[in-house]
């Protein structure tokens, strides 16, 4: 674990497309980056500016929101909302000082294993070159881990 | 604000706070009366609803014959609330919240000043008259689907400052002041935060400090300056100063009928109601209708972020309802977080909320300057 940086990144991946597109990369035995925690959420849509802002307050080093792609979304509309919200996180994100770079919206379809795969390797390569998130603090990797599976995780409070 | 618990028992059962309240008005869960007497009656808490819904605009606390602090009490209660692991149910997520919280984690190099770049404003960052932006620039990013433009009384303070002969400093270092932090009861990240503004104090040794926003100030002079010793100067609200400098600001014309909402924390709070006033009244042509309850009964913008429900609604517009009746063109504020609660009410398609205008004071006055207004 010293000396070599192990990024830790979050990745929402909606219900109908995208956790379905991990799943098939899963199945299909693609060799990928295992360097990432999916949480699943219905909606891409789902996914606000809170969600993101906790995960780096957790001692996230990158987080990737992941939809339908844009016409496909199970509820209509939801992928647009997500751009939306995603933008303004963004924003939020400069503006606070921490890399752009270390979020990310996509598009996987169920069917994209292939993709999926190299989506994550891509952004995992990404966030290892830009290095630890400031934020981390001291959060060690065990609490980082712990925190959504062993922890009452808190979004909507503060 | 710590309220000392004796001060409880001077309880009468009168009753005002609660008939002044405005959330009391219209969400029944919520009464000061009921809060004091269990506090007074040492009998536990329960009602957590009641602890957040609370605006501590302090109208309770002006009316009450026995100096109860009903207001100050507020915050302890919910730091016991969040110890119990209650929760408020926080407006979109708390996202506020969970910026200001990254704000206190890490010494993170912010970009919190672009809004300087695309105008004529003249600063200087070794000025040493700080201008507080507040949380302000992010504001306006989150809420413009509000179509929130908070940024716009920073902008005017900067022109009224210039056309004072003053060349403010605006930090990029400057965090959140953790107002509402302190308020909603969650200590640590107050702490942290004050400690890292401390600090940029430290560096900055400014010798006059201007706010836009009331909190800020507030929470500058009552909470830094008290427990820290910092800033070591004054701080002011804009609104103070263009009324000290009537005199200086070469104002032009502006036919413009406006109503002025006192914010609590201006108002109550720090008993400053001749000041926005005299500012506005120093723009020639410029009519100034008071609302029918103004300066120290003036009504709070409802603005809650850990509990806003539909009695927020029904306040923010009994409110904007009461500046229309006033047949003004303009509802005036010297408040951002007035603007956000009150554009927020306006943002729905309720047809019967009034639809005038917004504006902040300082962004009214710098509006009205001869030279360098917008």
């Amino acid at each position: 674990m010293s000396g070599k940086f192990d990024p830790r990144i979050v990745v929402f991946a909606c219900n109908w497309c995208s956790y379905a597109g991990a799943d098939t990369a899963g199945t299909s035995r693609i060799a990928h980056s295992p360097g990432f925690r999916v949480i699943r959420t219905m909606c891409s849509g789902r996914v606000n500016t809170t969600h993101v802002l906790q995960a780096f307050r957790m001692g996230a080093d990158g987080v990737l929101v992941s939809g339908c792609h844009l016409g496909d979304c199970h509820y209509i509309f939801g992928n647009h909302w997500a751009i939306k919200q995603f933008d303004i996180t963004k924003e939020m994100l400069r503006m606070l000082g921490l890399e752009t770079d270390r979020v990310r919206l996509e598009w996987v379809s169920a069917a994209e294993g292939p993709r999926w795969a190299e989506l994550i390797d891509e952004f995992v390569a990404r966030i290892t070159e830009l290095g630890p998130s400031p934020l981390r603090g001291e959060i060690g990797d065990t609490e980082f881990a712990a925190g959504p599976v062993g922890a009452e995780v808190e979004v909507g409070s503060s | 604000m710590t309220a000392p618990a004796t001060q409880v028992l001077r309880c009468l059962d009168c009753g005002k706070c609660t008939s002044v309240c405005p959330v009391a008005r219209y969400n029944h869960s919520l009464s000061p009366r009921r809060l004091m007497r269990r506090l007074a009656e040492g009998r536990p808490v329960s009602t957590t609803e009641a602890v957040w819904d609370c605006l501590t605009c302090m109208q309770c606390d002006r009316r009450c014959p026995q100096e109860v602090p009903i207001s100050p009490s507020v915050p302890p209660l919910r730091r016991l609330s969040r110890e119990r692991g209650e929760k408020p149910a926080s407006t979109r997520c708390s996202a506020i919240d969970q910026m200001a919280a990254l704000q206190s984690q890490a010494d993170l190099p912010q970009q919190r000043l672009d809004w300087l770049e695309d105008d004529d404003l003249q600063t200087d960052p070794d000025s040493k008259i700080l201008l507080w932006t507040g949380c302000t620039p992010f504001f306006d990013v989150f809420f413009a689907d509000k179509e929130v433009a908070t940024l716009e009384a920073v902008k005017g303070a900067v022109r009224i400052l210039n056309a004072l002969g003053m060349t403010p400093a605006v930090r990029g270092d400057e965090r959140c002041c953790g107002h509402d932090q302190l308020w909603s009861g969650d200590e640590d990240t107050f702490e942290q935060l004050a400690a890292r503004n401390v600090k940029m104090f430290e560096r900055a040794e400014p010798q006059l400090v201007v706010t836009v926003c009331p909190e800020c100030q507030l929470t500058l002079i009552n909470e830094y300056q008290r427990r820290f010793g910092q800033p070591g100067c004054r701080v002011v609200h804009v609104a103070e100063l263009v009324a000290e400098h009537t005199g200086e600001l070469g104002l032009a014309e502006t036919e413009t009928t406006v109503t002025f909402e006192d914010p609590c924390r201006l108002g109550r709070h720090q008993e400053k109601y001749d000041e926005p006033r005299a500012a506005l009244q120093a723009v020639p042509g410029l009519e100034l209708r008071e609302l029918p309850r103004n300066r120290g009964g003036a009504v709070c913008c409802a603005g809650n972020w850990l509990a806003c429900n539909q009695a927020s609604k029904r306040i923010q517009t009994d409110l904007l309802q009461a500046a229309a009746d006033t047949g003004s063109d303009t509802l005036v504020t010297a408040c951002p977080k007035c603007m956000i609660h009150l554009k927020c009410a306006q943002s729905g398609d309720d047809p019967s909320v009034p639809d005038l205008e917004i504006r902040d004071l300082a962004a009214v006055v710098a509006g009205a300057l001869t030279n360098g207004g917008a």
